[in-house]
């Protein structure tokens, strides 16, 4: 069900949820209203004594009439004035929550740093303790798992049994205050790894993402990325790509319809959509919708849109399924200096957000739906909009974003909760992921009034239908052969 | 304007009463337009104010239709009783 429960933050540094916004401008209205509406009872007062020449000849049910709409009038217009007061300090109170959450986001951005750092120093005494600790632990597992197997039957049944109890649990990871917990610490990552590196405080200040950011969550992936080949996983490959359908399409209106021309994330399905319209001018805009992650083994197959991608594409260091969207951009037609408006799905954000990035195109909007891009700048010449559910795990995986006051992009922030009270008990932390929720959010943005988002939608080809493209990626698991020598011995 | 001193005009009554009437009706409609606080996200305290200051402002209004309620009774005895006594308050001073 559609219901007014988004809110809408940044762009213009303005936070305030669709309802306050409608509730100030009812109020205003509704001020200058009864504003008219104490004017009007201008007949009744005029039956007063001035009216009639003097107190006494003015019939006494009309006294009473004109006594009761003087007060009845001084009642509306102190109403008026409380009606546009309210408004007035209802925009105050939104623009004062602004300025708190913004302080509170870097105040708690602040200290992921020396969170990070500290956790990062101590880790190797941890390291020490724990080892030291190590022949109790086992004995303590060893007698748990025992006593367990005794209780449950067997050693499969408490296994079973204790992966369900963990399953059970899961659902925890839904819980908003976990998902912001998440988020500071992918933030403190960073300040960890330095940490534990030796690298002095200030250093660690210095370089993570509150600082220059030449290390940060980027380089911090980059370790991660260079871990994991180190033990065989997380190679990259070069990949291809294959055209697999072309039609006619009308231009997008709103968000929910660009949320569903995002490929849906199937295997061996395409994962790229370019959409083209021709302009009055000749100048074609082009929408290039890119879906989420199918593959989630570390180990790379023919799918580019893989874990790999992820972890390659946090690190910025061209992953396969951005590789496959540009040559699936090229293949359309798109050249450099093309008007681009990419739109994301989840690892599709990471795509989009790397097209807006690079400097290539004219990207007059990005949107992006539950994406880990937080940390990414975006131009300013690029209005960006990012889809963000406060109980999904994926987006936080992005880390605190620097605030646009400090050197961060400006994004316009849509957040959602996906569930009311309790987190529901049985549900998947993959649940808020969903692109049928993201769906949902977008019919919500359709519907609210917030200029913000309707400059973005301004952004969108009109007119005359154009033609849409479906790609399929595909990983190649080695670099193609070298081109054999031409006969006439070129090459 | 009262014609003969002792009774009012009939139009500037009939202007009055129909005053009355519409304002009624239209302080009816801007309660029904009143935000609702409870579609409202409380975050801050200043917004959790605004959930007794909009009950304040709904009664304002409220007192002011009850007002115009009774003014429409006044009015209409004013019609039914040529000098206009008050059923209500007769004699009441000015």
């Amino acid at each position: 069900m559609v219901t007014d429960d988004i809110t809408i933050s940044g762009g213009s540094t303005e936070v305030a949820s669709e309802a306050l916004l409608s509730a100030r401008a009812v109020l205003a209205s509704l001020g200058h209203e009864l504003d008219e509406l104490a004017h009007a009872l201008r007949p009744v007062l005029a039956l007063g004594p001035a009216a009639v020449g003097g107190p006494r000849e003015v019939p006494g049910g009309a006294r009473d009439a004109v006594r009761l709409a003087h007060h009845a009038a001084t009642g509306i217009r102190t109403a008026a004035s409380h009606s546009k007061r309210l408004a007035s300090d209802l925009a105050e109170a939104a623009a004062n929550y602004d300025d708190a959450d913004r302080d509170s986001d870097a105040s708690i951005a602040d200290l992921s740093t020396l969170a990070g750092w500290s956790f990062g120093r101590l880790a190797p005494l941890a390291a020490l303790f724990g080892a030291l600790a190590l022949p109790q632990l086992l004995a303590t597992l060893a007698a748990a798992l025992g006593i367990g197997s005794v209780v449950a039957g067997s050693p499969q049944a408490f296994l079973r049994n204790l992966r369900k109890a963990a399953g059970a649990k899961a659902s925890a990871l839904r819980d908003p205050r976990v998902v912001s917990l998440i988020r500071f610490a992918v933030t403190a990552a960073d300040d960890a790894m330095l940490g534990a590196a030796g690298a002095p405080l200030l250093l660690t200040a210095a370089v993570d993402d509150r600082g220059t950011g030449a290390f940060g969550l980027r380089g911090a992936t980059s370790i991660v990325v260079g871990a994991g080949r180190a033990v065989g996983v997380l190679h990259e490959t070069p990949v291809r790509v294959e055209r697999t359908s072309t039609s006619g399409i009308a231009p997008p209106t709103g968000f929910a319809e660009l949320a569903s021309r995002i490929p849906p994330t199937h295997a061996d399905s395409p994962q790229v959509r370019v959409e083209r319209y021709a302009g009055e001018s000749g100048q074609a805009t082009y929408l290039v919708y890119v879906g989420g992650t199918v593959d989630t083994s570390p180990v790379a197959g023919d799918e580019p849109f893989d874990l790999t991608s992820d972890l390659v594409g946090v690190a910025q260091l061209d992953p396969a399924s951005v590789r496959a969207t540009e040559q699936a951009m090229r293949e359309a037609g798109i050249r450099p200096g093309d008007t681009v408006i990419p739109v994301g799905y989840s690892q599709g954000g990471i795509v989009a957000t790397s097209i807006a990035v690079s400097g290539d195109y004219q990207v007059p909007a990005l949107v992006t739906f539950g994406s880990p891009t937080g940390g990414v700048d975006i131009p300013s010449s690029t209005v960006d909009v990012a889809v963000e559910h406060t109980d999904d795990l994926v987006p936080a995986l992005g880390g605190i974003p620097l605030a646009a006051d400090r050197g961060g992009g400006d994004r316009i922030v849509v957040t959602r909760q996906t569930f009311s009270g309790d987190v529901p008990p049985d549900s998947s932390p993959i649940d808020a992921h969903l692109m049928k929720e993201y769906a949902t959010t977008a019919q919500q943005m359709d519907a609210t009034s917030d200029p913000r988002l309707s400059a973005v939608l301004a952004t969108l080809p009109s007119g005359a239908a154009g033609s849409a493209e479906l790609y399929r990626g595909i990983r190649m698991q080695s670099s193609p052969p070298a081109p054999a020598c031409a006969p006439d011995g070129a090459g | 304007m009262t014609r003969g001193g002792d009774r009012l005009d009939e139009s500037a009554l009939q202007a009055a009463r129909a005053a009355v009437d519409y304002v009624r009706f239209e302080l009816a409609s801007v309660v029904a337009q009143m935000p609702d606080a409870a579609d409202l996200e409380w975050r801050s305290a200043a917004q959790r104010r605004f959930q007794s200051r909009l009950a304040d402002l709904t009664d304002t209004v409220g007192q002011a239709m009850s007002a115009l309620d009774h003014a429409a009774v006044e009015l209409s005895q004013v019609e039914a009783t040529p000098l206009g006594t008050s059923a209500m308050e007769r004699g009441a001073a000015w």
